[in-house]
């Protein structure tokens, strides 16, 4: 007899609030629909009443977990709409503050993952874990290098902040989850007239539901913790 | 022999350009862009899929006429291309059919927008609160109140 179970959108094994309703046939998940949206804080239509300085705290509190590395791709739409060169030695130092950010992020989805499934399961967690550790190690040699190789020179590009002139420009960033997308709509004045943020969890969350088909109900927390779930970016 | 991706690329700015309603492509820093507001965005999509191209997300922008303007950010290789097109009468078709990866896009700018994908397979509310009516981004600070049109490449 086929039977429905809820998980969440509030539920000890979720790092944050969405809801699973899992339908399974005696222990086998059948099917796997997602709901999200317990978040959302209309974010991209604040930063449009806000002018660019106010932006950049603002886009820091889309994710608690990725918090710089908003900062960062949200100026590097701005700097790209007003043809800014950012200094050498800044950018060196937005590489190490973005892997200490993706060190910290795996770190904690690490402890979420073991805390899901329990100790005993070590073996499996892991060769969970595998491809993370390697992730780990890549961002500690990319910080090891950035300071090895840190430029002398200033951090700013200006004395004033620029004037962002009309237009229209993306940038993407390496976030821990994976791609962070902002576009950003400019028309001359000090106010953006869009904002719009796709997070790496916005395109993660989804293929939760492709990867329940035919497991076992058991593996579910393990599978959604596996894309380190971040509701706060996706519903902004 | 099938084709292989290198043979798949060439030339795609000429199959781009085929496209029913498709403008010229221009290239920025951040990537090359078309703005298209009659575009065939089937044709579009069916291209972009024979390229291999993958479908990064989908953006709305309110416009001061009332219609939206939606913009697939697609990536062909490492090259950004970004194709902006505009509702007509409030719709677009949808285009998860071909890009699955559109499903939550599309529900999101009905959300914020109220755009109508006609043959979406569960345009139902993803991220906007339930007591709001799709569309509420189009108020203060969502574009349509500032009286004017959105900076951004020239539709047409």
């Amino acid at each position: 007899m086929p039977y429905r179970i809820p998980v969440g959108p509030f539920h000890p094994a979720l790092e944050e609030p969405y809801k699973l309703s899992v339908s399974c046939q005696g222990e086998t998940i059948q099917g796997v629909t997602i709901e999200v949206g317990f978040s959302f804080r209309a974010i991209e239509l604040l930063a449009q009443q806000r002018n660019y300085i106010q932006d950049v705290t603002l886009v820091e509190r889309v994710c608690g977990i990725c918090s710089g590395v908003h900062t960062l791709t949200f100026c590097m739409a701005a700097e790209t709409l007003a043809g800014l060169v950012v200094p050498d030695r800044a950018r060196f130092i937005r590489v190490i503050v973005g892997e200490l950010e993706r060190l910290h992020s795996h770190l904690l989805w690490t402890g979420i993952a073991a805390e899901d499934i329990g100790f005993q399961t070590m073996f499996m967690e892991s060769f969970a874990l595998r491809e993370r550790v390697m992730d780990v190690l890549e961002s500690v040699r990319l910080i090891e290098a950035a300071l090895r190789k840190l430029p002398e020179g200033p951090t700013r590009a200006g004395a004033v902040f620029p004037i962002i002139p009309t237009g229209e420009a993306t940038a993407r960033s390496e976030a821990p989850r994976g791609e962070l997308f902002y576009y950003l709509a400019s028309d001359g004045s000090d106010t953006p007239t869009r904002v719009k943020v796709r997070t790496p969890s916005f395109v993660n969350i989804p293929s939760i539901e492709a990867m329940c088909g035919r497991q076992n109900l058991a593996v579910l927390p393990l599978i959604q913790a596996s894309v380190d779930t971040c509701c706060s970016c996706t519903d902004r | 022999m099938s084709e292989t991706p290198e043979q798949r690329m060439i030339d795609w700015e000429k199959a781009l350009a085929t496209v029913p309603g498709a403008t010229a492509l221009e290239r920025r820093m951040d990537g090359a862009w078309m703005g298209a507001p009659a575009l065939d965005v089937r044709a579009m999509v069916a291209l972009m899929r024979r390229l291999e191209a993958r479908l990064a997300t989908i953006t709305g922008v309110a416009s001061a006429s009332g219609e939206t303007d939606v913009i697939y950010h697609f990536c062909l290789g490492r090259l950004p291309v970004n194709v902006k097109t505009r509702t007509r009468t409030h719709a677009l078709p949808s285009i998860v059919q071909v890009f699955q990866a559109a499903e939550w896009s599309e529900r999101e700018i009905h959300d914020l927008y109220g755009v109508e994908f006609v043959d979406h397979p569960n345009l139902e509310r993803l991220i906007r609160p339930p007591a709001l009516p799709p569309g509420f981004f189009r108020g203060r600070g969502g574009g349509e109140s500032r009286g004017e049109e959105q900076a951004t490449v020239p539709l047409g």
